[in-house]
């Protein structure tokens, strides 16, 4: 145990002492009233002890190297965010955290945090929403401070807040932590999704898009069926295909409506743009080659003319490297070339699945095609042994 | 060289680990494995528990670390990692070209709990008598201290020998590099039976 969890379970034992002391009225009874705007409970009951741990937690946050500081884009998502907590807008503070994984969380004392992993996988503004608007249900249904309630015995609750005071240490601890007090009944996440099915219906969104996000999740996690562990996002909710068959009755029953809807794919591109092809090569190092080809395959899908996603489909099919995969990555390769704005690494790619496919007249061609673009690329010296090895010059 | 030791251990119960430390002879040759020797040029601490592979530091291994995976096989994983299941991770095949192999390295080193894992600037090297290459990297802690790392690697003769160095950007990585570089030059493997590092 470091010295910093010593400490954290200091804090922790504290607070349980003080806690089993202490009525809990505002709670008692189930189910709660959403907290009014600007909402802060007071230190000395237990949801104020509660949030000043998760103070603490937000406090490592803030000075994190994992966050993402691009003004625009956190506007834009803290925009949504305000847009569907209306009064609740000020509560809530949101963090883009930089990690590959598909995630999003909600911490008792109304701060969200978004993996930028979701941000590459939300394929449109609604769907974004959806998925903020379940979060904010979280909070606003007050789910973890009810599971901190319910933690009805002694050992539950050193358990529940030593999970809490873990953030104490650093950013990915602070994770664990909120994800440990953000760990949900299927039912809270039930009310999650209907409340945030709510929310974007009531902004104007397309009601179809929470579904498509599920969809594309569940076939996402499909795609690897010897994956030991599901994706984050899934790992506590009910069955995707329960979720997504109600998502899909619901929105069927508002299109019945015929409501105004707002999907805002444009919008969203524009802003995630600057930051897609870091967030793709960063999901890469998940090590997990089948999701990456399914989850980038979805997104050609809708953006078929993106010489950038053909690129990085190109990549994970090489990276991948099962059978017929040079094959397939070969052919995104020249559809990235083919479409406007192809990145120059298409052509080492390129060179790098004809080595493979053992075409030498082809490695050569596209190895020197991508030297004569990037004269100063910083991985020159091995294309040129590639090079080599097949008979050229650079 | 006591002290360092001393020190690394203490650094090892702090942290939490459980490696046991002997000092490495900066004078003598060592061996490491996959029929690979070099000239360690400092006193380095040894850890021989708890880690794949054999790893030396300076100053404790949250400070320097040089790893030594050697002989890796096709089907397997650079190292193993405790709670990952093999099937999980990215695992080393002879098709591999030396980009795979860089994907390889900055993949496993995610999963091990490194983030922001960037490597770069991929080039040939020599691996003693044996064609290798090399690749600098960029990552982030766990507690979001920054890295930098450089690798030399090999494939040779099936196999797949990779050689880690990481440290904080600040300070301890250009304070030890120099010293790493000479390690590298001090590679001695069998002369190649074929070709390698491609």
């Amino acid at each position: 145990m470091t010295l910093v969890r010593r400490a954290a379970a200091a804090v922790a034992a504290t607070l349980f002492a003080y806690t089993a002391l202490t009525a809990l009225p505002a709670m008692a009874a189930g189910q709660v009233e959403p907290p009014p705007p600007g909402y802060r409970p007071a230190l000395n009951t237990p949801e104020g002890g509660l949030w000043a741990l998760m103070d603490k937690v937000e406090e490592q946050m803030k000075v994190s190297p994992a966050l993402v500081k691009d003004e625009a884009l956190n506007a834009y998502v803290k925009g949504i965010v305000c847009k569907l907590a209306a009064d609740q807008c000020p509560t809530m503070r949101l963090y883009i955290v930089d990690d590959p994984d598909s995630n999003a969380m909600t911490a008792p004392n109304g701060m969200i945090i978004v993996w930028t992993g979701l941000l590459l996988r939300a394929q449109n503004e609604a769907e974004l929403a959806f998925v903020l608007g379940h979060e904010i249900t979280h909070y606003l249904k007050r789910h973890s401070v009810l599971n901190f309630e319910h933690a009805t015995n002694a050992a539950g609750r050193v358990a529940f807040l030593s999970t809490a005071t873990l953030g104490l240490a650093a950013l990915p601890a602070a994770l664990i932590a909120i994800g440990g007090i953000a760990s949900y009944s299927r039912d809270q996440e039930r009310e999650a999704d209907e409340g945030g099915f709510n929310l974007v219906v009531a902004n104007g969104y397309d009601p179809r898009q929470g579904a498509a996000f599920m969809a594309n999740t569940g076939e996402e996690q499909d795609a690897n069926p010897n994956r030991t562990k599901p994706s984050a996002f899934l790992s506590s909710h009910p069955a995707t295909k329960e979720r997504l068959a109600t998502l899909t009755k619901r929105a069927s029953e508002i299109e019945e409506q015929k409501r105004t809807t707002v999907v805002a794919t444009d919008e969203y591109r524009k802003v995630i743009g600057p930051h897609r092809a870091a967030w793709l090569e960063e999901d890469f190092n998940r090590g997990d080659y089948l999701q990456s080809v399914a989850m980038i395959k979805q997104l050609v899908k809708i953006e078929p003319d993106s010489a950038e996603l053909q690129y990085f489909l190109g990549e994970a099919y090489r990276r991948r490297n099962g059978k017929g995969d040079v094959e397939s990555a070969t052919a995104a390769y020249q559809a990235a070339i083919a479409s406007m704005g192809a990145p120059n690494a298409a052509y080492r790619g390129l060179g790098l699945t004809a080595l493979k496919a053992g075409q030498k007249e082809a490695a050569r061609d596209a190895f020197q095609k991508y030297l004569s673009l990037e004269p100063d690329a910083k991985d020159r010296a091995i294309v040129e042994y590639y090079l080599m090895s097949v008979g050229g010059a650079p | 060289m006591k002290s360092k030791i001393l020190l690394a251990a203490m650094i090892c119960f702090v942290a939490g680990a459980c490696a046991t430390y002997t000092a490495v002879d900066p004078n003598k040759p060592v061996t490491i494995g996959n029929r690979l020797t070099v000239d360690p040029q400092v006193a380095w601490a040894t850890s021989s528990t708890g880690y794949t592979g054999t790893v030396w530091t300076i100053d404790g291994l949250g400070l320097d670390s040089l790893r030594f995976l050697t002989g890796i096989t096709p089907g397997n994983p650079m190292l193993t990692i405790s709670g990952i299941n093999k099937k999980d991770m990215i695992t080393y095949n002879e098709t591999m070209l030396p980009n795979d192999v860089m994907d390889m390295v900055a993949g496993t080193l995610n999963k091990t709990g490194y983030q922001q894992v960037r490597a770069d600037t991929l080039r040939p090297a020599p691996f003693g008598s044996a064609p290798g290459f090399r690749f600098d990297l960029s990552l982030t802690t766990k507690d979001g201290l920054l890295m930098k790392g450089t690798a030399l690697t090999a494939q040779r003769e099936g196999k797949l020998d990779v050689i880690l160095f990481l440290a904080p950007a600040e300070y301890y990585y250009d304070r030890y590099v120099p010293t790493v570089e000479r390690v590298f030059t001090s590679i001695k493997v069998p002369q190649p039976s074929s070709k390698a590092g491609s």
